[in-house]
């Protein structure tokens, strides 16, 4: 959200922002934060709608999308997901929306093919790890790779690379693969290569990854492409080592 | 016309027919008479195919038990069922048109719809009225012609005079006459005694699911004891 | 005001579609009696075929020839499943439908996979039609308004002014006494339970490209049409059609509407607490209309069954 929210306060044209999301925990916590960090970084940012809807119930997302639209907002950000993300932005897009739309999982198992034409411009997708451009050759036939050996599937969790590599530098480093506690040791504040690119660092306070994080948007003429389509997604920015100022409240108890 | 013997039927489990033998020939009007729950009803059912019968039932000749119920209507057995069963939603004209056999033209065969409304001008009055507002009378009327209107060559009726006033039972009693006038086969399931021995040929009366009486209106007439022990209440 | 108008056509679209598979189960419930609750797998199948159509013949034969194949799955199954079926009496029956619905789900899985289908509508009807403020209202909606509306006016004409919609209107009370008469009701019973599959079909095959061509998409619906068909009352293609339009306004206005229940709390009186956490209603606090809206058809269902059993133009019980 961070990186997501800092590409917002960047793009000039954005000044009102209308948050949607299901309501569940995620949805609930994906709104949260982006009032919070969009009310931080630039209090001229307009909420101008914050809704949730049943998850997984909605038929058709049409009369949100009416919403959405007349509510004059620029861009919408969601963290929906599956069925409840293809149905919501296909109705966003054809209810005469034009701006960005934000997401985190509006991407492969179909919904890049789905979206096809109508995506392109429109969704955006924050994530770890970019193939257009890709960070280096290594990426380009790690992608190839899978490809050749899934072709009906994308690489859609790229942090998978980076948790087992990372996992296996502290097991060498522990020495041990059966004790666990050394092993979350030399995890703890481990900083080594990203294999997207860049560097990733798992902070010591709270464990979370610092690490590079890209705003993607569904584009076509690519080199890296998803779901057997001709669209893929674009990095339109990149937000490097996200959130490493952001403070921390952890206060986690560690094992002996 | 119908021969049907032996003929066993079953609800379930229960043993409703227990081997009834009858026969009716042409133009013959035949009573069926019997309390309630001996199995008269059950008898038209399995005949009709309804009822699945074990048995023989042979129609003109042919053996029908086994056949489903439209096949047997299409072979020339009309029935009309004891509750009414008009069609609601459709007028009086469309539940006659509904009697016509798939394929059947209006006007051939023996009765053609306006014989229906010259024999009851009430039905002529109200054609294009929605059938299910009729009276009872009426409705019995039109449920007795709709199945006319197939020309059936048998007629099996279900208690057409229950609940009728005396002038509508008239009035039922005189198509009766004349269904056998046209030399239409007709058994008649009846449990008023009176219009039965007036206008059947013959007489058969059942009880626990077998025929125990079988001649004419004259001879049941005659055996008091069978009309105390299967028919009078 | 513009949203209003805009929502009344968002409405109208999604009533009409509700329609389409509503009629076709009202009319087979009535008849056989039977609760199929395959009806919306029907539909779905009706989006997957018109999907693999559509690859290689393009949209339109898709929307022709797959609810043709719907309606010929859906005889097949009353002819040598329910009707066998049948003998054993309603739950048996309902069984069946509840298994086949599963069985369906499974097919599509099975050879379509979990993944979305990029089912799309035809380039043709891929523009904005007109627009009402900055809400474009896609050609390809009004383009399923018409559809829908000419399936009901064919349909309505059918069951009235033709001898074989008289027949099935009269089958609907008395199917034994309509066999009797010499009519071919089995025969009828497999008809209506193809045409009302393949309308189901039709529904699924314009829907698909909108609503999205998935796995989930008959369950997402299904539940609905029922509601639907017990608002509307058994057996009343009249009734389904009010019902479904009734449903389809109901739910997009609800969801439209930035109603907050904070309002209605207020009006008692009362104060917005300091720290919602504390307050056993925080719940209210917080709660829209759009979050129920989609609870709001079976709340109806609920109430049409206690005042109305009915429904709003049956002639039966439920």
């Amino acid at each position: 959200m961070d990186a997501l929210t800092d590409s917002i306060v960047q793009n000039e044209d954005i000044s009102k922002v209308y948050l949607i999301g299901q309501d569940y925990s995620f949805g609930k916590a994906v709104a949260e934060a982006a009032q919070r960090d969009l009310g931080a970084k630039k209090a001229s940012i307009e909420i101008v709608g914050n809704e949730l809807h049943p998850i997984g119930k909605v038929k058709d997302f049409t009369p949100y999308a009416r919403k959405i639209v007349s509510s004059g907002a620029d861009a919408v950000i969601t963290g929906n997901w599956g069925s409840d993300m293809v149905g919501l932005g296909k109705a966003i897009i054809e209810a005469g929306f034009t701006g960005p739309i934000y997401t985190y999982y509006a991407a492969s198992n179909g919904i890049t093919r789905t979206f096809g034409e109508a995506g392109v411009g429109k969704i955006n997708l924050v994530g770890e790890g970019a193939l257009n451009p890709s960070g280096s050759p290594e990426v380009d036939a790690y992608v190839e790779a899978f490809e050749a050996k899934y072709p009906d599937h994308d690489i859609s969790q790229p942090r998978i690379a980076n948790v087992v590599r990372m996992l296996a530098l502290a097991i060498e480093e522990a020495g041990t693969a059966t004790d666990v506690i050394p092993v979350a040791k030399a995890l703890e504040g481990m900083e080594t290569d990203n294999f997207w690119g860049g560097k990733i660092k798992m902070r010591a306070e709270d464990h979370q990854a610092i690490q590079d994080v890209y705003v993607m948007e569904q584009a076509t003429g690519l080199k890296h492409l998803l779901d057997n389509s001709n669209f893929g997604l674009e990095t339109a920015v990149k937000v490097e080592m996200a959130s490493a100022d952001m403070p921390t409240t952890c206060e986690m108890e560690r094992p002996e | 016309m119908l021969e049907v013997r032996d003929m066993h039927a079953y609800y379930g489990k229960s043993h409703i027919l227990q081997g009834v033998n009858l026969n009716i020939q042409e133009g013959e009007i035949v009573a069926l008479l019997g309390r309630n729950g001996v199995g008269r009803s059950t008898t038209c059912k399995a005949v009709m195919g309804e009822v699945s019968p074990v048995g023989s039932v042979m129609f003109k000749g042919q053996e029908i038990a086994g056949k489903k119920a439209f096949e047997i209507a299409n072979l020339g057995v009309g029935y009309v069922p004891e509750n009414r069963d008009i069609f609601p939603g459709l007028t009086t004209r469309q539940n006659l048109i509904l009697g016509l056999k798939p394929g059947q033209k209006d006007g051939v065969g023996r009765w053609s719809m306006q014989d229906m409304f010259d024999l009851f001008s009430n039905l002529d009055n109200r054609a294009d009225v929605e059938a299910s507002v009729l009276s009872g009378g009426e409705q019995q009327m039109l449920t007795m012609c709709r199945t006319l209107m197939g020309d059936p060559d048998l007629v099996m009726i279900d208690e057409p005079t229950e609940g009728l006033s005396p002038q509508m039972v008239q009035r039922v009693a005189e198509l009766l006459q004349e269904i056998a006038k046209r030399g239409i086969s007709t058994l008649l399931v009846e449990q008023k005694l009176s219009i039965a021995l007036d206008i059947a040929h013959r007489v058969y009366v059942m009880g626990h699911g077998k025929v125990v009486f079988e001649g004419t209106p004259q001879e049941l007439k005659a055996r008091e004891d069978v009309r105390k022990e299967w028919l009078e209440v | 005001m513009d949203l209003v108008i805009i929502n009344l056509i968002d409405g109208l679209f999604y009533g009409l579609l509700l329609f389409m598979l509503s009629s076709g189960l009202t009319l087979i419930f009535s008849m056989m009696g039977v609760l199929n609750f395959a009806h919306a797998s029907f539909y779905m199948l009706g989006a997957y075929f018109a999907y693999q159509i559509s690859m290689y013949l393009g949209f339109w034969m898709g929307l022709l020839v797959a609810p043709l194949l719907v309606g010929v799955v859906g005889a097949l199954v009353e002819r040598y499943g329910l009707r066998r079926v049948h003998q054993y009496g309603h739950v048996p029956e309902l069984i069946f439908t509840f298994g086949l619905a599963l069985l369906i789900e499974e097919v599509v899985k099975f050879f379509w996979g979990n993944n979305l289908m990029a089912y799309q509508e035809p380039e043709i009807l891929k523009f904005a039609l007109f627009s009402i403020g900055n809400n474009a209202v896609p050609a390809y909606k009004v383009f399923m308004i018409f559809t829908s509306v000419a399936i009901f006016i064919g349909l309505l004409y059918i069951l009235t002014r033709t001898r074989i919609g008289m027949i099935i209107q009269a089958a609907l009370s008395y199917p034994r006494t309509v066999e009797a008469l010499g009519h071919n009701v089995p025969l009828i019973f497999m008809g209506v339970f193809g045409v009302g599959t393949a309308l189901a079909g039709v529904a699924g095959v314009l829907a698909g490209p909108v609503l999205g061509t998935f796995p989930g998409m008959a369950f997402v619906l299904g539940s609905i049409v029922f509601v639907t068909i017990v608002i509307g009352g058994l057996g009343s293609l009249w009734g389904a059609l009010v019902a479904s339009l009734l449903l389809g306004w109901l739910t997009t206005f609800a969801a439209s509407s930035s109603f907050s229940f904070a309002t209605i709390l207020e009006s008692f009186g009362m104060q917005r607490p300091e720290s919602l956490s504390d307050s056993y209603l925080r719940d209210l606090w917080t709660l829209t209309l759009p979050q129920i809206g989609p609870i709001l058809p079976y709340i109806l269902m609920v109430l049409i069954l206690v005042f109305r059993p009915h429904g709003l133009f049956g002639k039966r019980d439920v």
